[in-house]
């Protein structure tokens, strides 16, 4: 898949992941894998960027496999983000589409 | 690269975060990895999901708003190539070495002992063909070149011949060692032919891209883990305890023995770098025998001879003696290499060499050997004085008037319009310059047979060939009384003057 589309959407998706239910870094980058294809190297930095920008905010959990795990839990402020970049996404995917059924013989 | 690995790179790099943050980040990546390891994937699978270091390290920073470091290695032009294949190479020993130590047992040990003596005695052998080579080069360049530059020459071919010789023992030592060490069979295609070209196709394909990046950051890594191993062995020690706290049994002694094996490392690597810098010590000899040539070129200078071609050729020599001593400076002591001032350095010193060339070929040229006719009957006359020789005058020709304190003015009413400047040496045979209006004549004088002919000839050729040289006079000047002859009715002030043009003339 084209990685100017991927970037665009990609903080989309992390938001609603995290907003889903709290998560660790790794089973977030399995989901987020589910849906569109990054690697780690694009998500922790993100993950990273957007708890600097307090859309997320961190907290250790014990856990039993090994050390404890840093979870990510979405904030208020992430909320309201999350809903004005879905808005937008919903909105400009929908044109897209729309013109792509207008010029089916394109 | 293995988890370790991966995580002591991403630490260094991330030097700019502070240390709660770095940690933060290094424990997230650690338990991702350990949960992809046990769900299957090994380490180096895990790693490599990651992505480019680099660009993990940029993202990293650039979420804090840091402009972090650029890696300058993607912009590397071929002399920084040259400066990383040179690291790879001392840190592939490092890594070596490290391997050698783990797995040692005392029969291994004893082997190992048995072959390194006859591995000595081999290279012992082959010291006799580069011997050879090296003495074939150097009578060769001998016959080229006059003397001294051919000891220049000469010297950098020694240098040169000495240095792929080092390389090659340390190949063939290793080797040896290795092949004792894993126990692998004694004949010639383990102790030779597999080193060498495992050497030549590590070089080769440090070249490409891919394999290279991984070699670099793998070597850049281990050495620096060693040598700050090194320096902070108790933060090792305690962090080793506490993860062999944690960790299964297995866990443990392996990472006591890379414990282990890399302060051994690091001890060999300080060895090493010490016989680096003994190696250097010739290069900086041939730095400063050029320094003192150009001194002694400006000097001759000022003199009034102007060897322009020697002079290049020395600052070319200047330039590319310094490149190796500042390539083998990032051999010893790993550091990062300015590739642009390299090469311009080497730019300029091969101009200066391509322009210096030529113009030394043509400086010898302008020096002819001038010798004496060897008739002995001329020199058996009655006459009081008669010539000897007559000295073609060329614009070459200098002579050196400096010591004034010898000069005597004669008033002399024999004279007409011309002045004589006689020198005498301590052979009672004088030179003879006289100006008249029409010409200059430059003659050799014998007043009386004394002494033995072959010396007076010796003495007489050798001021000769000073004079035709262009050189500075080489003798004892103290020795020389020169008498000016004027006519005795003659100005004593246009005396002077015309004494100083011949002079000029003369010294030209």
């Amino acid at each position: 898949m084209n990685t100017q589309f991927k970037k665009g959407v990609l903080e989309l998706v992390v938001m609603m992941v995290v907003a889903k239910k709290d998560i660790y870094g790794y089973e977030l980058v399995k989901e987020v894998c589910n849906i569109v294809h990054v690697n780690e190297g694009t998500i922790y930095p993100l993950l990273k960027r957007m708890t600097n920008e307090s859309i997320f905010e961190t907290y250790l959990q014990e856990s039993t496999e090994g050390p404890p795990r840093k979870y990510y839990r979405i904030t208020v402020r992430g909320l309201d983000v999350m809903k004005e970049i879905k808005r937008e996404w919903i909105e400009f995917s929908n044109s897209i589409n729309k013109f792509i059924e207008e010029n089916k013989e394109v | 690269m293995t988890k370790q690995e991966f995580l002591e790179k991403l630490k260094q790099k991330l030097d700019l975060l502070t240390d709660m943050e770095v940690k933060d980040i290094l424990d997230e990546y650690s338990d991702t990895i350990d949960q992809k390891v046990q769900e299957g994937k090994s380490e180096e699978e895990a790693v490599n999901d990651f992505g480019d270091i680099n660009e993990l390290v940029d993202e990293i920073y650039d979420a804090y708003k840091i402009k972090g470091k650029k890696e300058s290695n993607r912009h590397q032009d071929a002399a920084g190539k040259a400066g990383e294949v040179l690291n790879d190479i001392i840190d592939s020993l490092s890594r070596f070495f490290s391997t050698v130590f783990k797995d040692l047992t005392v029969e291994g040990l004893s082997k190992t002992l048995v072959l390194i003596g006859v591995g000595l005695v081999v290279l012992l052998l082959l010291r006799i063909p580069f011997a050879i080579i090296e003495g074939l080069f150097r009578s060769f360049i001998h016959i080229l070149l006059p003397n001294s530059l051919a000891y220049v020459f000469s010297g950098f071919i020694s240098v040169i011949v000495s240095l792929i010789f080092l390389v090659l023992s340390i190949v063939i030592i290793i080797s040896f060692i290795r092949v004792g060490v894993n126990g692998e069979e004694i004949n010639t295609e383990n102790l030779f032919k597999r080193p060498l070209s495992e050497g030549l196709d590590s070089l080769k394909s440090t070249k490409k891209k891919t394999a290279s990046d991984e070699v670099k950051e793998e070597s850049k890594e281990k050495s620096n883990a060693s040598t700050y191993e090194y320096k902070t062995k108790q933060a090792t020690e305690q962090k080793s305890e506490e993860k062999s706290q944690r960790d299964t049994s297995v866990k443990e002694t392996r990472s006591s023995n890379n414990y282990f094996g890399k302060s051994i490392v690091a001890v060999f690597v300080w060895i090493l770098r010490f016989f680096g810098i003994l190696l250097m010590i010739p290069l900086w000899c041939a730095i400063v025998g050029l320094g003192i040539a150009v001194g002694l070129i400006v000097y001759l200078l000022f003199q009034g001879v102007s060897i322009w071609g020697v002079f290049l050729l020395v600052i070319g020599a200047i330039g590319i003696v310094s490149v190796i001593i500042r390539l083998a400076l990032l051999l010893v002591f790993n550091k990062k290499i300015g590739g642009f001032f390299i090469t311009m350095n080497l730019v300029i010193a091969a101009i200066c060499i391509g322009i210096g060339m030529p113009l030394t070929l043509h400086d010898i040229s302008r020096f002819d050997i001038v010798y004496m006719g060897t008739d002995e009957s001329q020199l058996y006359l009655d006459d009081d004085l008669e010539i000897i020789g007559k000295l073609s005058f060329n614009e070459n020709v200098v002579y050196d008037f400096s010591y004034s304190e010898n000069v005597t003015y004669v008033a002399d009413d024999t004279l007409q319009n011309e002045l004589i400047v006689e020198a005498y040496d301590t052979y009672d045979y004088y030179l003879h310059v006289s100006d008249t209006p029409d010409k200059v004549e430059i003659m050799l004088y014998r007043d009386h047979y004394r002494g033995d002919f072959y010396d007076f000839r010796k003495s007489l050729s050798f001021t000769i060939d000073t004079l035709q040289d262009g050189k500075i006079s080489g003798y004892d000047s103290r020795k020389i009384k020169i008498i000016v002859r004027y006519p005795a009715n003659a100005n004593k002030f246009e005396v002077l003057n015309q004494f100083n043009q011949i002079e000029n003339i003369v010294k030209k």
